[in-house]
């Protein structure tokens, strides 16, 4: 029984646009609460659990081995946020939300990357940063992101997982937006599991490929550069970019690299380029650029939101143009062209100045 | 991530985009809580300034406050002047200290206890039980009375939500005629001194423990009922106040578990004699679907508190095995509802609808 006109269940009326503020402000105060729902979701496989269908809840905490009312009172949350849907027999089903959270869904394990115990924590501790500039994963942590990833396989495994499914996305909309066909020698400084290396090989046959990483990283990345059609194209080079980087390349890529760095980091990363580079070489920088002044949040929002993933999580930062173009006459480089992409990320095309 | 891929055809987010907002939900708690905590929105008050001004004043870093207030301006808090100067919108003023029904305690309250006790969620998952005790080594109300700035917060951030809460509720129903009021459990009396000053005929009794009577004493004098609201010091699980035509509980049921809230009506529906009204000021759940923050609200009790919000049908049932009819619910301007019960004729200790029922 509600009063006329008015029905309890009237959706959204608390998170339309037109809210107040105090409601607007209360979803962005207790939006751990909805990454943590999430969090949940992912580590107990629910959405694994449901690609054969609707279940029930009490069906569901029998095969998570999670408490009965608890797992109920989640998926209640999961259903308002979106995730999941309730069928009219009260069992709960994917929405295409939730397909993501399917550990076999393309792009899930991209998306899910964030959703780590050690980002939860590092987050936690944004306060210490803001307050000391310090990284706060170095200072929850007592070694900052690389050391904690070399000491600690299965973190690092999930997050290579993670970053290969990002890559793959990635490396579509960069192969369309540049023209690799002139290049005979490519080094992808830090070339990961070789995703973005073998796009470019395959839409370009007359293109040799340098994959350069860490030895640990470049000792599984053959995987994705296997099979026939990459014989006798590409070479692996295993080594540190803070040391040097191998010369001989007429493209160097930096993809999703310099974000990763402060400006001294960078610097270094960039100069040993230079030095690899010959006259007539060149450099590719795949990065999202900051624009100078934000216009609205769903436009700012993966950079933004990218940006202070760096600032908790690595001490790096996402730059804009002009601070890119900084680092990289700093360095020995003269930005030639900003090429934008279909996907978030832009080319910076640059030459030896 | 593409481009493309942000969008659906029909302009919505898309679900990959939808999904990484929720996944980054903890985000930005943490860089509300930043600004809450260092006061930046009582920094604001008189004008812009940078985040250069505002780091000096407060002693930060300045490029990483200016990261957290350029994303928190994304999200509508504060207005970016193009000079890297920040000005506050109608949103961010929540956030001011000074204002009634302040926000700012709450956000720096969501962005400690809750939120460790939020990355321990999966302890929840398997025992059912909050994650509190879990994380800090002691109850809530434990840990609230030990560490005294953590009881401040969270004393002035329940102060802040009760007076959004009273704002609303007294918009929202019509008191008028109700001559005597008591409010069961009523804190600091924000609540009925909100109802009182509205409505000049009532009366108001507020009935709690004696910790409250010193806070509630000001706040009635502060807001010039103390002639016609007073304290009255009992206990509501052993009885309830009686001679009222109007017994008032905000957000204590949701505290208990049946058995608990049962006791509690039944000590009001014995104080009632067989007459008047009892209101109560809680969540209702949609028995259905729906994306009410109702929902996430019950979740805080699962993780925080160890409470529980209900859906309507299990109100019904807990009402009627206290002896009350479910009258009507009211809809506020935030998510507690009103729920207006009176005396059934007689008590029906029936089967009590458990939360396995729905």
């Amino acid at each position: 029984m509600t009063d006329s006109g008015t029905s309890v269940g009237s959706p959204s009326r608390h998170g339309s646009p037109l809210a107040p503020p105090q409601y607007v402000l209360a979803r962005l105060m207790t939006g751990y609460a909805v990454s943590q729902m999430v969090y949940v979701a992912w580590r107990l496989g629910l959405a694994d659990l449901l690609t054969e269908g609707p279940r029930s809840a009490d069906d569901l905490a029998e095969l998570t081995h999670a408490d009965r009312s608890t797992l109920r009172r989640i998926m209640r949350g999961l259903v308002a946020v979106g995730v999941l849907r309730q069928t009219g027999r009260g069992l709960f089903e994917l929405s295409e939300v939730g397909e993501y959270l399917r550990k076999d869904f393309p792009g899930s394990l991209g998306v899910m990357a964030v959703c780590s115990e050690e980002s939860y924590l590092a987050w936690g501790h944004l306060l210490h940063t803001a307050t000391t500039g310090e990284t706060a994963f170095d200072h929850v942590f007592g070694v900052d992101r690389y050391q904690y990833l070399q000491q600690n396989r299965e973190a690092a495994g999930s997050f290579n997982l993670a970053m290969a499914g990002l890559s793959t996305q990635m490396a579509d909309a960069l192969i369309a937006a540049y023209d690799f066909s002139r290049v005979t020698r490519v080094v992808d400084v830090d070339g990961g599991d070789g995703a973005l290396l073998r796009a470019i090989l395959k839409e370009n046959p007359n293109v040799f490929g340098v994959l350069c990483d860490t030895p640990y990283v470049v000792a599984e990345a053959a995987g994705q550069l296997s099979g026939e059609e990459m014989k006798g194209r590409y070479e692996v080079v295993a080594g540190n970019y803070f040391e040097s980087v191998p010369a001989g390349g007429d493209l160097y890529l930096l993809s999703h690299v310099l974000h990763n760095w402060d400006d001294e980091n960078c610097l270094r990363i960039l100069r040993n380029c230079r030095a690899a580079v010959g006259p007539e070489g060149g450099l590719l920088i795949a990065e999202m650029i900051m624009p100078a002044r934000l216009e609205d949040a769903s436009s700012a929002y993966p950079l933004v939101m990218t940006d202070l993933q760096m600032l908790v999580m690595t001490g790096g930062c996402e730059r804009t143009e002009e601070e890119f173009g900084e680092l990289l006459s700093a360095a020995g480089f003269r930005p030639a062209r900003v090429i934008p992409t279909r996907s978030l990320e832009s080319l910076i095309e640059c030459v030896p100045a | 991530m593409s481009r493309q891929s942000q969008l659906a055809d029909d302009g919505s987010l898309s679900a990959q985009m939808a999904l990484r907002q929720m996944l980054t939900g903890g985000w930005l708690t943490q860089a509300v809580y930043v600004v809450a905590k260092l006061g930046v929105a009582d920094r604001l008050k008189d004008g812009p300034q940078t985040a250069e001004q505002l780091s000096a004043a407060l002693q930060v870093d300045a490029s990483a406050l200016y990261r957290v207030m350029r994303t928190l301006a994304g999200y509508g808090l504060f207005e970016e002047d193009g000079q890297r100067g920040f000005r506050l919108t109608a949103l961010g003023r929540q956030l001011q200290s000074a204002v009634p029904g302040s926000m700012r305690a709450l956000a720096i309250w969501n962005g400690e206890v809750p939120y460790r006790a939020w990355g321990s969620v999966l302890h929840t998952m398997k025992t059912g039980r909050p994650a509190v005790p879990h994380v800090l080594g002691m109850r809530l109300f434990d840990y609230l009375s030990e560490d005294r700035e953590a009881g401040h917060v969270f004393d002035e951030a329940m102060t802040g939500l009760c007076q959004q809460v009273a704002q609303a509720v007294v918009s929202a129903y019509d008191f008028s005629g109700i001559e005597q009021l008591v409010d069961v459990g009523g804190g600091q009396g924000i609540l009925v001194a909100s109802i009182a000053s509205r409505y000049p005929g009532a009366r108001g009794v507020l009935f709690d423990r004696p910790s409250v009577v010193e806070e509630a004493t000001r706040v009635f004098r502060d807001m010039n009922v103390s002639d016609r609201c007073r304290v009255v010091v009992g206990d509501f699980f052993e009885s309830v106040h009686g001679g009222a035509d109007a017994y008032l509980l905000s957000s204590v049921i949701h505290d208990w578990d049946d058995e608990h809230a049962l006791k509690i009506l039944r000590n009001c529906r014995r104080a009632m004699n067989g007459r008047g009204k009892l209101l109560l000021v809680e969540c209702v759940i949609p028995d259905s679907g729906g994306p009410l923050f109702s929902k996430l609200i019950d979740l805080q009790m699962l993780v925080v508190t160890g409470g529980r919000e209900r859906t309507q049908s299990q109100f019904e049932s807990l009402l009627a095995a206290a002896g009350f009819r479910l009258n009507k619910v009211v809809q506020t301007a935030v998510p507690e509802c009103v729920i207006e019960a009176v005396p059934s004729q007689a008590a029906s200790p029936g089967r009590l609808r458990s939360d396995a029922d729905d």
